[in-house]
């Protein structure tokens, strides 16, 4: 394994063209907070992670702006885009001061589908405090999943040039490789990659509490009219609950808890899961069975950013 | 904890009675029926006043639960349980009340003053505060799946009309619980 620099991560920045609407889903219904406000853009944060925001959304046209991770120090900052520069990937910019909000020092590139990837360090923190019990928000980003045409490729870059690892896959015995779990730390994965029909955001997965925040997470936001498209269930891959819904801009929202942790990664070996196995993806075997329309829910619209800067 | 009650003018005194012996445990009581006895008061507007104190309670990660005193507290379960997201369960026997914490996650109690006397209606409401909800993950998905029924009429993304019908799932010798089917109704 080759020596990992990008600790964790950060943020997801999205954009999509109903921006008031989904920033009210997820200030006033889905749990975040509003830490920074501009024209046209949110800057939202968890209450649980001291992480300056976790969800980034701008008016726009649909797409994925960019998938934050942090790194280890400075130094393993500027020693892994040496290596990307080695390796000819595509940089936006070097790394440099941001002057976005909340600061640090980062850079930002392609990654080999296109998608932007910023990397950075000392943003500055908003503090954090310990969800209490019963409190239906969310803890944390958990996780980010994106659809990709060419399954192995993706993967394999991110092992190569952010030190990623496969935790565990998902098969299907005609189709073959399906997905991908990847972690850069001792998490299960905070990425995975799907094979898709074209370039997209599959869904983004927010940690609850616990399993009482979860129900109450749950019941609440279904009440706020938000269709749930599949769960509640518990994942084989990763061991977490589930419960996905779709918010105003199409994307899938996860709430989840209790995603395991990896103690050791060295002895830590990769299962590969078969999806027609209703115990694959749902411990409970009750939540209906990921079929077509879950898929086809999941495939999202196009991204139309692949390989075009975001604007900040 | 938060306790939010509520009674007709049938459960009024018992519900007077009750308000005074939690406050005096502690309990943070908040009163949602008639200011003072009103003989003839209808239940539905308590019932569903209480629910909703009890939902906007729990959104606010409040340690909250419901207390409603009626006569033989069938409307009041019926009327609270239209709030989206109350669970609201009957209380007939100790036990009974307490398998309504473990398994369903019970958030507010009916009081039913024609079969509970004072000292068994405390005793009901104790067993009712005390008992957890168990948190496993079979009971935790039953609540989530009342809840998306509730609000999407589907659960876990089917519609009722397109699950298999019971012949379809139920192995053959296993028992039918159709009512035309019960000894006393062949």
């Amino acid at each position: 394994m080759t020596e990992r620099k990008i600790s964790h991560l950060r943020y997801l920045a999205l954009a999509m063209p109903n921006f008031e609407e989904e920033r009210d889903f997820f200030v006033n219904h889905w749990g975040l907070t509003e830490v920074h406000a501009e024209d046209g853009a949110s800057w939202l944060g968890a209450e649980g992670v001291s992480e300056p925001f976790i969800l980034r959304l701008r008016k726009g046209e649909k797409r994925i702006d960019l998938i934050s991770y942090g790194a280890n120090n400075r130094q393993d900052l500027e020693d892994l885009y040496a290596e990307l520069v080695a390796k000819g990937v595509k940089i936006i910019h070097e790394p440099k001061d941001l002057d976005q909000f909340s600061g640090g020092y980062g850079f930002r590139c392609f990654d080999l589908d296109g998608r932007t990837i910023e990397v950075s360090v000392d943003v500055k923190e908003k503090g954090s405090r310990p969800i209490n019990e019963r409190e239906p928000i969310p803890v944390k980003l958990s996780h980010v999943v994106v659809n990709t045409i060419d399954l192995a490729a993706t993967t394999q870059w991110y092992i190569e040039h952010f030190g990623f690892a496969i935790s565990d896959s998902l098969e299907h015995p005609q189709m073959g490789p399906l997905m991908n779990f990847m972690r850069c730390n001792s998490w299960h994965h905070s990425m995975a990659i799907v094979q898709g029909p074209h370039y997209s955001l599959h869904h983004m997965s927010f940690e609850m509490r616990g399993i009482e925040e979860w129900m109450r997470g749950t019941g609440k936001i279904l009440r706020a009219g938000t269709r749930m498209v599949w769960g509640p269930g518990r994942h084989n891959a990763g061991d977490n609950t589930f419960a996905y819904f779709i918010d105003p801009a199409g994307n899938t929202v996860e709430y989840t808890t209790e995603l395991e942790t990896i103690p050791d990664e060295n002895t830590w070996v990769p299962r590969s899961l078969d999806v027609t196995k209703v115990s694959t993806q749902d411990q409970w075997g009750t939540a209906n069975p990921f079929n077509e329309f879950i898929a086809r829910e999941s495939f999202n619209a196009v991204d139309e950013g692949m390989f075009v800067a975001a604007p900040f | 904890m938060k306790i939010h009650i509520g009674a007709n003018w049938q459960g009024y005194e018992r519900a007077r009675v009750l308000e005074a012996w939690l406050k005096q445990q502690g309990h943070d009581t908040v009163w949602h029926a008639a200011d003072q006895y009103d003989e003839g008061d209808d239940f539905v507007l308590f019932a569903v006043r209480v629910g909703e104190a009890v939902l906007k309670s729990e959104d606010n990660a409040e340690d909250v639960k419901g207390i409603l005193v009626g006569a033989d507290g069938n409307g009041e379960i019926i009327a609270c349980n239209k709030v989206n997201g109350a669970r609201a369960i009957g209380g007939y026997s100790i036990e009974q009340v307490k398998a309504g914490r473990r398994v369903t996650n019970a958030s507010v109690l009916v009081v039913p003053v024609d079969y509970a006397d004072e000292a068994q209606s405390k005793a009901l409401i104790e067993a009712f505060l005390t008992t957890e909800f168990d948190y496993t993950v079979d009971n935790a998905r039953r609540v989530v799946n009342t809840n998306e029924y509730e609000n999407s009429r589907t659960i876990e993304g089917w519609a009722a009309a397109d699950f298999p019908k019971p012949e379809e799932y139920r192995p053959a010798g296993t028992r039918d619980f159709l009512i035309s089917q019960l000894p006393e109704n062949r």
